[in-house]
């Protein structure tokens, strides 16, 4: 069942395909925060997640008219953008080579593994050390709370392979929150 | 979903510090770039249809000057496809409103019910 957000969204984008600027005003609005947070998670910069959205927006005023069907538009604006990170991490990877070591980069969460917080930032940087494909997943799944169906819409592969992504990524998150805790 | 799953959803939400400011200049080069892609849009079609009138008139009054039966069917020709090209677009552009009212009006009903189904809940 739609929530009322959902049907408010789509209202938004079939206006924008008709013309309405103050809709495209709103739509921006509505999902500019959400489409920054998700690319920050992804990339762990801020000018870089803030390029990712402008790029975004940009190929959405162009192809907004080629939407099809409204219900789409979370999956399709997620798409764009995931597709525009993972272009932009493969870059980096090619240009750096380089792979971060696991224990200096939780050095100063060890001090202070009590608190939620520490719990918290502690799960942001193993969250930083999975792949580029496994962050996606898990970002989708667990942060902007969309279903398998709907991840594999966006990533445009196999709900089986979704399933067995998350399930890797959730599993080798846990393994790096282990050595963690072990240590 | 089991602890460790609101856990990481916990995690990856929190910590995110967006900068409003910034957000707000984003919006506006946006807006503006959606504006300027509306006008394009409005003045290619404004060309074309234009540039359809023109044509139309021209093997218009060619027709009406052309001698042989061979001027003739490439003036009518030219005359027909002109127009014909003119009639596609407004009937297209005339589709697409309809499509786009009747899929509005649809939505705020679907709107509508799902107010009434919060009030209600309420």
């Amino acid at each position: 069942m739609k929530t009322y957000d959902q049907i408010y969204d789509e209202l938004l984008v079939l206006k924008c395909q008709d013309g309405d600027r103050n809709a495209f005003d709103e739509l921006v609005s509505r999902w500019q925060e959400r489409l920054w947070a998700y690319a920050y998670r992804l990339l762990g910069e801020k000018d870089t997640a803030w390029d990712m959205v402008q790029e975004t927006w940009m190929t959405i005023v162009k192809k907004i008219n080629s939407l099809k069907h409204a219900e789409a538009f979370p999956q399709w604006i997620y798409r764009i953008l995931s597709n525009k990170c993972t272009d932009w991490i493969r870059k980096q990877q090619a240009q750096r080579q380089l792979k971060e070591n696991i224990k200096e980069e939780f050095k100063d969460v060890k001090q202070d593994r009590s608190t939620q917080d520490s719990k918290y930032d502690a799960l942001r940087k193993a969250f930083k050390q999975l792949s580029s494909e496994q962050r996606l997943i898990i970002s989708l799944k667990y942060a902007e709370g969309f279903d398998v169906k709907e991840i594999s819409k966006i990533l445009d592969i196999p709900e089986g392979t979704v399933k067995s992504r998350l399930y890797y990524a959730r599993k080798q998150l846990q393994g790096i929150m282990g050595v963690i805790t072990n240590e | 979903m089991n602890d460790f799953d609101k856990e990481i959803g916990n995690a990856l939400r929190k910590g995110n510090h967006f900068d409003s400011k910034r957000g707000e200049k984003l919006r506006k080069e946006i807006i503006q770039m959606f504006d300027e892609k509306l006008k394009k849009v409005e003045r290619i079609t404004w060309m074309w249809i234009v540039g359809t009138v023109i044509v139309a008139m021209m093997a218009g009054s060619g027709f009406s000057i052309a001698r042989d039966t061979q001027g003739l069917i490439l003036f009518a020709g030219l005359f027909f496809i002109a127009i014909l090209t003119q009639v596609l677009i407004k009937l297209w552009y005339w589709i697409m409103n309809c499509k786009l009212s009747v899929l509005k009006e649809i939505k705020q009903l679907e709107l509508q019910v799902a107010e009434l189904k919060e009030k209600n809940k309420t």
